[in-house]
């Protein structure tokens, strides 16, 4: 018998079996210890600097600071969104988490273990549990392997399915999961359309029963429409199954409405970082003062009465950011000091973090 | 520019010295035994010589080692040694035969390129019409069709028929530019025939490709006619890849003149070079080979350079 | 007054494997002179075909417009020689498109790009031309215009590609402006003085502006007359007030309640539509293209294709069950 579990988004029909086997997962789950149970990751100054050589003996020049210093928690169960445009940084920080690059300097803690202390069998056994999904959904599913195989892939590997009964009966629960067809395991990734191939690679990263997910920019390839089925389908698996999300997006509407918390980036460096109400409420930093402002809001009456903020100037190269705020070149606010000195990223109050000289202070005008 | 240019000609020399290793092996490993060829052909052409003349001449009494380096040194002055069988240094053989091979490859390239450029982009433009498919149809039979078959052909109907042959004996074209290019054109158009037919295939495809680039696109909707977009959006773009190719096809060219020399008696460096294998002429054949190497990476090096000159996009390190 | 532009019946059909699909199903709409006008689609709903049918880009094969006519200045578009309409691109007609990474001739300086159409359309001297290309960055706000006209177009930013297709498109003064997803491959910042840039332009010159986009937010902002398009039709059309506070048709609804809300709490919910856009190929011509996806079909909109019709003053709708979407529209923020 199918019962409607209703989430704050959407309602998707569950059915009486999948729930079972959605209660013995959360069972299944790594254990965590007492204190700060409820911390599931924290990132304590990370930097990522990727070198740029010249000549035959590949002598470094310079250097790509695309995560220059970043810091953040998050708690089980939540969502931090990660903001920002080309050159900020997101998509590396996130790759850094799942260690698909070794950190320049820095620490990740996952449940309170360094992950770059691990060694490899243990890190073997985390990637189980911090699993990534990304963009593209064309390019990353093997276009030769069918659909089971591709859902199969890690729990084969890390040997959670044995004997075929049990491997058929994962892909079928998890195909559900995602609203697919059972029947479809047997196909291949270009039968389907863009929507449900991103479909096919959430419940691939969900086969492996991970606490963790990081979201590389997964709607932002994917009409309207299907965005919200998706978003609204991550937001209902959340629930569900308690894992804790980073989403990695360039649309701030996309990215508030399914975070907790909301991180903005600019040039590798975090600009303000708080829970997503304050930051359409109360965004303090220029830079996302300007976020807000250029994303226009679908109700003519609502857009056409507000401020309109415009960032004069480019993005500055990531091999040579700006001296002392990374932002200074296009602020309308900066003066002298933003020009020398990098400002300090700081809670001003209530867990709300912003990097600017300016904040708080007398005339900086927070809101709309 | 200029470094760029520096660092690939001093990048030249390690690559000669590997290129001369293996043409100085090879040759010494060819079976027969040189000396021993000599004296024969050297007997038979009237001279008596002994054995151990011979080798003192060659100094393959040194070891191997000191013969190779004597040699390799001996490029870098401009000595490239002098040839067993006649009186003559290797150098001023190969420069009065690599003129002719030269004019025979250019008159070739130039030939190839004014036939299968225009009719690609030709191709390209009307896809799938019928002009297309009889090209391309042609140029498959040309690429299937050795070219030494036609060329005995094109030797002997003519003959038969008209009495008409293309002259025999070389002027050197600046000598005479008429005759001179009365007996290329024959054998360069020969060439060109054989080449045409997989050129003309590459530059079609690759203008279909660029065809369907954005940029095209945006051309059109600027009310640029088809002709200047043919010309200035798809041919400049269609040629970055078409240069490779063609950069490609000349160490080919330069080779496969032996045949077309042979047939139709041009002095030139691949009839040469089969006539000092055939006589263990050592010092002609390395000289040949080397030069045929410094050629290749010449033109490999021009065609580097072209990019930058054609693809603004490049950087050239 | 005239329209500027009538598209009246518009057919464009592309043909793929003998499937016949129609991207432009019988299309009629009208553009006033200096208006915005916003199309609105996802993928596969005919928003590309309809622009590039005016000034007949199609690629022949697989496309072919099948009929219709496509009034410009009361000349019919569709029944220009080549020559005439070659006349038109460019200098009457502009337009720009979706990735200026791409859409512009990496082999040619942008100067020389810009050039082209005043020499051609305007018979303006190289000298002449060179310096009204210099003056036109500057329009766009481009800096060091002087030096950025020899530049090509890998040494600008994606921002500046941008402008400088807006530049060359809007070279000839031209009465109408098509811009084909001008802002979707552009950082959200770029993308905001791109179209601040490219208002303020028409604004200036009074041209018309057909915006083909996916971001409602844009078109909320910028549109004086919106149309929204699926499977190959239009299916309601009007002001953007009419569009986002009134909106008639299941789908329309569907589509404003499905776009996350900055300015509303996180409680207002994303509202998603059943099912994935149309497969072009298989949708009949005697049936609604949103009907297997609406939670409001009948039998009726499996067998008939619903008409455009007037439901207020300017405000157009094309689905049986118009009057039934009241509560939900009135659920409306």
């Amino acid at each position: 018998m199918a019962e409607k579990i209703k989430s704050t988004s959407v309602e998707l029909p569950i059915g009486g079996e999948t729930k079972e086997i959605i209660d013995e997962r959360i069972k299944k789950q790594a254990p965590v210890p007492k204190e700060l149970e409820k911390q599931i990751l924290k990132v304590d100054h990370l930097k990522m600097y990727f070198p740029v050589t010249k000549g035959l003996l590949a002598r470094q020049v310079a250097a790509v600071k695309a995560v220059d210093d970043v810091s953040f928690s998050i708690k089980r169960g939540e969502t931090l969104g990660i903001v920002g445009e080309s050159g900020s940084g997101k998509s590396t920080v996130g790759n850094c988490i799942v260690r698909n690059y070794n950190i320049t300097d820095g620490q990740i803690f996952y449940n309170n273990q360094d992950l770059s202390k691990l060694g490899k069998g243990e890190m073997r056994k985390l990637r189980k549990e911090v699993q990534m999904i990304t963009q593209d959904p064309y390019a990353s599913l093997d276009p030769r392997m069918t659909i089971s195989d591709i859902i199969l892939e890690g729990p084969r590997i890390h040997k959670t399915v044995r004997g075929k009964e049990e491997e058929r009966e994962l892909v079928g629960q998890m195909l559900e999961l995602v609203g697919l067809n059972r029947s479809f395991k047997d196909r291949h990734p270009h039968e389907f359309s863009g929507g449900q191939r991103q479909r096919i690679s959430i419940v691939r990263g969900l086969a492996l029963n991970p606490a963790f997910i990081v979201c590389d920019e997964v709607v932002s390839a994917l009409d309207v429409s299907i965005q919200a089925q998706i978003v609204g389908l991550l937001m209902h698996i959340q629930e569900e199954l308690d894992i804790t999300y980073i989403f990695i997006g360039h649309d701030l509407s996309v990215v508030r409405h399914i975070s907790h918390n909301v991180a903005v980036m600019y040039l590798g460096k975090i600009m303000e970082l708080t829970s997503s109400d304050a930051l359409y409420k109360t965004p303090l930093h220029p830079y996302t003062q300007a976020l807000i402002s250029a994303a226009p809001i679908p109700n003519p009456t609502v857009d056409r009465g507000r401020e309109r903020i415009l960032l004069k100037g480019e993005i500055p190269s990531p091999i040579n950011p700006p001296q002392g705020c990374n932002f200074c070149t296009r602020c309308k606010y900066a003066d002298e000091q933003c020009m020398q000195e990098e400002p300090e990223f700081l809670d001003v109050g209530g867990g709300h973090f912003v990097a600017c000289h300016k904040v708080p202070g007398t005339n900086m005008k927070g809101g709309h | 520019m200029g470094k760029y240019v520096t660092k690939r000609i001093l990048l030249l020399v390690p690559t000669l010295l590997i290129v001369c290793i293996i043409v100085f092996a090879l040759m010494r490993m060819i079976p027969g035994s040189a000396v021993d060829m000599i004296v024969y052909r050297l007997g038979q052409a009237g001279q008596q010589v002994s054995a151990a003349d011979v080798e003192a001449k060659l100094g393959m009494d040194k070891p191997a080692i000191w013969q190779f380096f004597t040699w390799f040194i001996g490029i870098f002055r401009g000595d490239f040694g002098t040839s067993l069988f006649q009186n003559e240094s290797v150098l001023s053989m190969i420069g009065r035969q690599l003129m002719a091979t030269l004019e025979l490859v250019i008159l070739t390239l130039i030939l190839t390129n004014v036939i299968s450029i225009p009719l690609g982009l030709y191709c390209a433009a009307r896809q799938d019409s019928i002009s297309d498919y009889t090209i391309r149809s042609i140029s498959i039979v040309l690429m299937a069709l050795p070219v030494f078959w036609i060329a005995t052909l094109v030797l002997i109907y003519p003959a038969l028929w008209w009495q008409y042959a293309p002259p025999a004996t070389y002027v050197s074209f600046f000598t005479d530019p008429i005759q001179n290019l009365k007996m290329f054109f024959v054998p360069s158009l020969l060439g060109a025939l054989s080449q045409t037919g997989h050129q003309l295939r590459t530059v079609r495809t690759v203008t279909l490709e660029t065809l369907r680039q954005d940029y095209i696109r945006t051309a059109w909707s600027k009310g640029i006619g088809e002709g200047r977009i043919m010309l200035r959006y798809a041919f400049r773009n269609a040629m970055i890849p078409v240069i490779t190719v063609i950069g490609g096809s000349i160490p080919g060219l330069i080779g496969g003149s032996v045949i077309l020399e042979n047939m139709f008696n041009i002095p030139g460096i691949g009839a040469q070079l089969v006539n000092s294998l055939d006589n263990r002429d050592y010092p002609v054949v390395q000289g040949c080979v080397l030069i045929f190497a410094i050629i290749v990476m010449v033109v490999n090096l021009i065609v580097d350079i072209s990019y930058k000159w054609i693809d603004p996009r490049v950087e050239l390190e | 007054m005239e329209e500027l532009l009538e598209v009246r019946h518009l057919k464009t059909y592309f043909y793929n494997n003998g499937a016949e699909l129609r991207a432009a199903d019988d299309l009629s709409y009208t553009v006033k002179k200096g208006e915005c006008v916003a199309i609105i689609g996802e993928s596969g709903s005919g928003k590309s075909v309809s622009a590039l049918s005016i000034l007949r880009l199609i690629p022949f094969p697989p496309g072919l417009i099948m009929g219709g006519e496509i009034l410009f200045q009361g000349k019919d578009l569709l029944k220009l020689s080549d020559k005439e309409i070659q006349g038109i691109r460019g200098s009457k007609i502009g337009m720009i498109f979706q990735e200026p990474g791409t859409a512009l001739n990496p082999v040619m300086t942008i100067g020389a790009q810009i050039m082209e159409p005043l020499i051609i359309h305007k018979n303006l001297g190289k000298k002449e031309a060179w310096a009204e290309a210099v003056e036109l960055l500057r329009r766009v706000d481009i800096p060091n215009p002087e030096e950025r006209v020899r530049q090509y177009p890998h040494q600008f930013s994606g921002g500046m590609q941008q402008r400088a297709m807006i530049a060359m498109a809007m070279s000839c003064n031209p009465e109408l402006l098509i811009a084909d997803e001008p802002t979707t491959a552009l950082d959200v910042t770029v993308q905001a003085q791109v179209l601040e840039q490219l208002n303020r332009l028409r604004a200036e010159s009074d041209t018309a502006l057909i915006i083909i986009t996916h971001n409602l937010g844009i078109v909320a902002r910028y549109a004086d007359s919106v149309k929204i398009m699926y499977g190959g039709k239009i299916v309601e059309s009007g002001s953007p007030v009419d569009i986002f506070e009134n909106p008639h048709h299941p789908y329309t609804l569907g589509l404003i309640r499905a776009v996350p809300r900055l300015d509303l709490s996180k409680d207002y919910g994303l509202h998603t539509i059943e099912g994935e856009p149309p497969d072009m190929s298989k949708i009949s011509p005697d049936s609604c293209a949103f009907a297997k996806r609406c939670t409001y079909a009948i039998e009726r909109c499996q067998n008939e294709r619903p008409p455009l019709e007037e439901t207020r003053p300017g405000h157009f709708c094309a689905c049986f069950q118009k009057n039934e979407t009241k509560a939900e529209r009135e659920a409306l923020v």
